[in-house]
């Protein structure tokens, strides 16, 4: 459709990068990069390191793009994870040599940037889908599986840490992180988001 | 090989699986599992189907453009020309290159994506993590506000209802999506001259309709509807009703209750209509888009 040129899937752009076609590179970047820095930029708060982050996502995937095994979800997912463990990972280092400001200040003043720098992105009818169907399988959790689900994924605790700060027993915080998955891969099922987004792509 | 002590390592893994997916491991602790999920296909897929889940977490709110100067430092560096990227880590700063070191072919630990960039140094007191567990924990509810999500407390028990509505219309919708056949996508731009303003998506195919409204009030489910149309071209001057909806205030999208009538062409469009019936020509057109 219109001028646009045939576009590689994502399994073609995948042996390309094994190829090393440093353009393959270039096009999973393009679909995926900003989701990716999305992800680095909501876990470690400021957009330096979430661009270390995402620097460092791509060019593991580079570096040994073996890592990435179809049968274990989409090349987008799998960014999206090891984007989301690379930050924890930054937020923990930080902590550690106590360099780590005060989080709301910090967002108040990256707020601030992100209205002058940022523009948010549009043309990616994928992420833009993929964002509503999170967010609709994330509302349909309760809030307490809400809660532990999000605590362990943007506060990066462990489900003991979780039942510490929530005076809630251990067996029953690890009940709700796990039913709360299990709810998100029901509404998520591959149907949505995995089969949906060539078609989605191809379309737009 | 199966045994007791496998057995044991099985439960094991899977009772602490979802501290690996959320990255919650301590560096030091990881060759454990590596070493056990490297050879147990059970483990590995049970674990890899929580991380995959867990990886789509990130994909919920706004996505933010990176600055245009990421894309060139990745691409350089790939190719093995070494560029600063303006603003990124002095070079001896434990930034990048431990965590790519542990990207490297022949290490076998980080064969799943769970493997802790840079174990070695970054292995940190047990004490002093705990230690700041309490400024993590309010950072997650300035991120639950954030993504507007769910308030804190009492705002939660208030949304609770508002999520059950999202819940059952989010199981519709997967339901009306993930059917087989022709999916139909428009873009629904405003028409009131204001320029090319986003007022809702149409998502259709044989089995079903909705609406993701981007930008469509909540109307009065007592005194209005709103109707989604098919126009051959965008002169048309005879459109056909495709069906009707209700915006309501916090819905994440919208079912369209079909006529039956089929799409007339590939142009669509959406009016408001006073009363609650399907009108036989539009009344007050919100805004139209050709199918992609």
């Amino acid at each position: 459709m219109r001028d646009r040129v045939q576009e590689r899937s994502d399994d073609e752009l995948h042996a390309g990068v094994v190829a090393r076609d440093d353009s393959s590179l270039a096009e999973i970047y393009d679909r995926y990069g900003a989701a990716v820095f999305s992800v680095a930029l909501r876990v470690v708060g400021d957009r330096d390191h979430a661009q270390d982050v995402a620097q460092e996502v791509f060019l593991a995937l580079w570096r040994a793009p073996q890592n990435y095994v179809r049968e274990r979800g989409t090349l987008g997912t799998w960014l999206m994870s090891a984007a989301h463990h690379r930050a924890v990972d930054v937020v923990r280092r930080e902590e550690a040599v106590h360099r780590r400001v005060d989080r709301a200040g910090r967002e108040a003043i990256i707020a601030e940037r992100e209205s002058d720098q940022a523009e948010p992105v549009h043309e990616s009818a994928w992420l833009n889908w993929q964002s509503r169907a999170v967010r609709a399988a994330l509302a349909e959790l309760t809030p307490t599986q809400r809660e532990a689900l999000l605590l362990a994924y943007y506060g990066g605790l462990t489900q003991q840490e979780i039942s510490e700060q929530t005076k809630v027993p251990l067996g029953t915080i690890k009940t709700r992180t796990r039913a709360a998955l299990a709810k998100l891969r029901d509404v998520l099922d591959a149907s949505a988001v995995t089969d949906l987004s060539p078609r989605l792509r191809s379309q737009s | 090989m199966t045994n007791d002590v496998t057995m044991m390592e099985h439960q094991r893994i899977q009772d602490e699986a979802l501290d690996l997916v959320f990255a919650a491991v301590e560096p030091a602790d990881l060759s454990a599992y590596d070493a056990h999920l490297a050879e147990c296909d059970q483990c590995r897929e049970y674990v890899d189907e929580l991380s995959s889940l867990v990886g789509l977490i990130g994909a919920v709110g706004d996505v933010q453009a990176p600055p245009p100067s990421l894309r060139a430092a990745i691409l350089a560096e790939a190719v093995g020309l070494s560029v600063s990227r303006p603003g990124a880590q002095p070079s001896g700063a434990p930034a990048s290159r431990n965590l790519l070191a542990d990207e490297d072919v022949d290490s076998p630990a980080s064969a799943s994506p769970f493997a802790a960039p840079g174990s070695g140094e970054r292995r940190r007191a047990h004490r002093s993590r705990l230690a700041s567990v309490a400024t993590r924990f309010m950072a997650v509810a300035a991120v639950l506000a954030l993504i507007g999500l769910v308030g804190w407390g009492a705002a939660m028990r208030s949304q609770r209802d508002d999520a059950r509505q999202a819940a059952s219309q989010s199981s519709q919708f997967q339901d009306a999506i993930s059917r087989p056949g022709q999916l139909t996508v428009a873009e629904i731009d405003a028409v009131d001259g204001s320029g090319t303003s986003r007022v809702a998506t149409a998502y259709m195919r044989d089995s079903g309709m909705m609406v993701v409204a981007d930008d469509l009030e909540a109307n009065d489910t007592s005194s209005s509807i709103y109707v989604l149309w098919s126009l051959a071209s965008p002169t048309d001057r005879a459109p056909v009703a495709l069906g009707s909806f209700d915006v309501a205030k916090g819905d994440l999208m919208s079912f369209v209750a079909a006529t039956g009538a089929a799409p007339s062409g590939r142009w669509f469009a959406i009016s408001e209509e006073p009363g609650r019936r399907v009108p036989a020509t539009p009344t007050k057109m919100v805004g139209a888009g050709e199918a992609a």
